[in-house]
């Protein structure tokens, strides 16, 4: 996915962005000793997709994680649709069935079917019954194109088949922001494509999108914006063509051309 | 062999294929001949000595004279009924519950009812054999009869039903013995009271297994799960409970559960002017709470090393759900986590049944203590072997009917396994 046309064209996506989903002040969060991120300010709009890059341990991994409370934050705030992350855990409840989040390693549960993988939060969340339940299962499992692998489990299905039945469960619980923490970097390389279309499909049809990837043909076809990162701070971001073109921090330059 | 291994080999007559083997592995140095015939030698005088004893000079009439005492110790035949009654509600559940889920093949009760025959042959006469058989029959019609509801829609129901039936009669069986005899009706009448001290034999045995396992298992879980807890106080209530149970041997709690704890609730008193009455617990219950109260402990452990292998992803995901913190316990951690440690469960399970045997100090008479007042009677003066070797025989049958069993679940809960 590095094929280099794709620079020249614009974001295909037409649709209009909508309101700051996403606001981040001043955000700091350490590890012992270790500050992994120092002071993080941005906001995201609604449908916006937004790609983070950056070399490992640059906190990016860790940044996304806080915006669902994965990782708790130390210093500043995080408001997601209106209501702030803290410790209280009826907010933090409400956020995460809102957020959806797929992770590099899947995290599929291996004990249940892909529709009860898929299900749970659905009858156990969102109290629906298991009839409805299944009925959203199967639509989305059509939507990620694996339909019949519904009865099988986790350890049955190829690892990009994984990462989408991953994609269906965070999708079911119909969450206005979706996070994505290096989807593809567990898969072979002939399953990453199917995994990419699957994100892809989702950016066109308006989901809100935070993404860190190192797929940087996905970061210039799809992202209305490139987030780069380092050392904890947001050291540049802009649209993937003035990002990618024409990079003005050294580091931005420095990193672009290791990796490109 | 394998199949396609066959047709290159050359047909050899068997006698030849035997010698060659025997060469290869019997005979390949002269230290080996040796050993060979040495161990021979002594397996072959073990089995003649063992034959010889089993089918020749034991004098098997002692475990057929005392059949009651092996079966229920000085359980009054009149009240027989109520161990039939619990039979055959057990066996209705089993059949249910077979079927139900469906874990388990056939084989097993083949292989149990193969090593039972030598029991019938000893102890089933008159009445018991009805009773056994309408008991297998009772097992065999819940069996059938759920056989519709397993791909029904009533499937769930039923199954909660079943848990709920064996939770309630679990109950209904325990309750009295627990009780007893603050709350129930005095004597006579349908649910005389039968003392403790008749209770005996392989019966009471397997109600002190059974509450054992049945009761230390969710309380071990619980432990384990305090332990992992991030309250300060649960965490180091669990901990400090386990550490000090684990240090003490089995027999010292059993000890300390008859003479202190019961003693003490015997004891009338007062506490700031208010008279506490004294209240008579029986020897079994005791007994009971003392092998609760050790196995939990260990159960807790060995769940404890469960919980630690489900990785911290899968906690996450389901978090990331908007799961609560219960919800992420109950759903994905713990069925993985007991997944893992069924083979270490069941050999606890096991060791808690064998272990029963120790209830002889408080001077009740279970299966063991049986085997040992059997040949004191006149006229089995001194047929101790008999009565060893009838006993391990049950021991055997039902510590490896659980192993089996154990197997049996973990290679259907083995589906999905990553």
């Amino acid at each position: 996915m590095t094929d280099d046309t794709v620079i020249e064209a614009p974001p295909t996506r037409d649709h209009a962005l909508g309101h700051e989903i996403i606001v981040c002040r001043d955000v700091k969060k350490w590890f012992g000793d270790f500050q992994a991120l120092c002071g993080i300010s941005t906001t995201v709009r609604e449908s916006e997709v937004v790609v983070i890059i950056g070399p490992s341990g640059s906190g990016k991994s860790t940044f996304l994680r806080t915006l669902n409370r994965l990782e708790p934050h130390d210093e500043g705030t995080i408001i997601i649709d209106g209501v702030e992350l803290n410790n209280d855990l009826r907010n933090v409840e409400k956020i995460r069935s809102e957020v959806g989040i797929v992770f590099q390693q899947f995290n599929l549960f291996p004990h249940l079917t892909i529709e009860r993988n898929i299900s749970l939060a659905l009858t156990h969340v969102r109290h629906l019954k298991k009839s409805d339940a299944k009925e959203l299962v199967v639509s989305l499992l059509e939507r990620v194109g694996i339909p019949e692998q519904i009865d099988k489990y986790p350890a049955q299905l190829s690892g990009g088949q994984q990462q989408r039945v991953a994609i269906a469960r965070a999708l079911a619980m119909q969450p206005k922001i979706m996070l994505f923490d290096e989807p593809t970097s567990a898969l072979d390389p002939e399953m990453i494509k199917e995994v990419l279309d699957v994100m892809h499909e989702l950016a066109e049809s308006g989901m809100t999108m935070v993404v860190v990837t190192h797929e940087m043909g996905f970061a210039k076809g799809v992202a209305d914006r490139i987030m780069f990162m380092d050392e904890g701070l947001i050291v540049e971001q802009g649209t993937p063509a003035e990002f990618f073109e024409a990079p003005k921090e050294d580091r931005t330059k420095l990193f672009l051309s290791q990796i490109l | 062999m394998t199949a396609q291994s066959r047709p290159i080999a050359p047909a050899l007559p068997p006698h030849v294929v035997a010698y060659r083997w025997a060469r290869a592995n019997l005979f390949s140095s002269p230290g080996n001949a040796v050993l060979t015939i040495v161990t021979v030698a002594i397996l072959g005088l073990a089995a003649y000595q063992g034959s010889r004893f089993v089918f020749a000079t034991a004098e098997w009439e002692i475990i057929e004279a005392n059949r009651g005492l092996f079966f229920t110790g000085r359980f009054p035949r009149d009240e027989f009924w109520r161990i039939w009654v619990t039979l055959h509600g057990v066996a209705v559940l089993f059949g249910l519950s077979w079927r139900l889920w469906g874990t388990l093949s056939w084989r097993l009760p083949l292989v149990f009812a193969a090593a039972c025959v030598p029991l019938y042959v000893f102890m089933l006469e008159g009445w018991a054999i009805l009773w056994t058989s309408t008991s297998i029959a009772a097992f065999a019609a819940a069996y059938f009869a759920a056989w519709p509801v397993r791909f029904s829609r009533f499937r769930d129901l039923a199954r909660n039903l079943t848990v709920w039936l064996w939770i309630l009669g679990f109950a209904a069986a325990m309750l009295p013995t627990a009780l007893y005899p603050s709350f129930l009706p005095g004597q006579g009448g349908l649910f005389s009271h039968v003392p403790d001290r008749e209770w005996g034999g392989l019966f009471l045995t397997m109600v002190l297994a059974i509450v054992g396992i049945a009761v230390s298992f969710p309380l071990g879980v619980l432990l384990a799960v305090g332990r992992a807890s991030t309250f300060p106080v649960i965490r180091i209530f669990c901990v400090a409970y386990i550490e000090m149970v684990r240090a003490v041997p089995l027999i010292t709690i059993l000890f300390m559960s008859f003479f202190i704890l019961r003693l003490a609730i015997r004891h009338e008193t007062s506490i700031l002017g208010i008279p506490i009455t004294g209240y008579e617990v029986s020897v079994v219950f005791m007994a009971m709470l003392g092998f609760v109260l050790f196995s939990a402990a260990y159960i807790a452990e060995i769940v404890r090393g469960g919980l630690q292998a489900v990785p911290r992803g899968q906690i996450e995901a389901g978090q990331a759900l908007g799961l609560g913190g219960v919800q992420v316990l109950a759903l994905i951690v713990l069925p993985q986590a007991l997944r893992a440690v069924i083979p270490a469960l069941v050999s606890q399970f096991i060791s808690l049944f064998k272990d029963t045997s120790l209830v002889f100090i408080l001077a009740l008479t279970d299966l063991l203590a049986v085997s040992r007042i059997a040949p004191a009677q006149p006229g089995f003066i001194g047929l101790h072997a008999e009565a060893l070797l009838f006993i391990g025989l049950i021991y055997w049958v039902i510590a490896f009917s659980m192993s089996r069993a154990s197997q049996q679940l973990e290679r259907n809960l083995g589906v999905g396994e990553r």
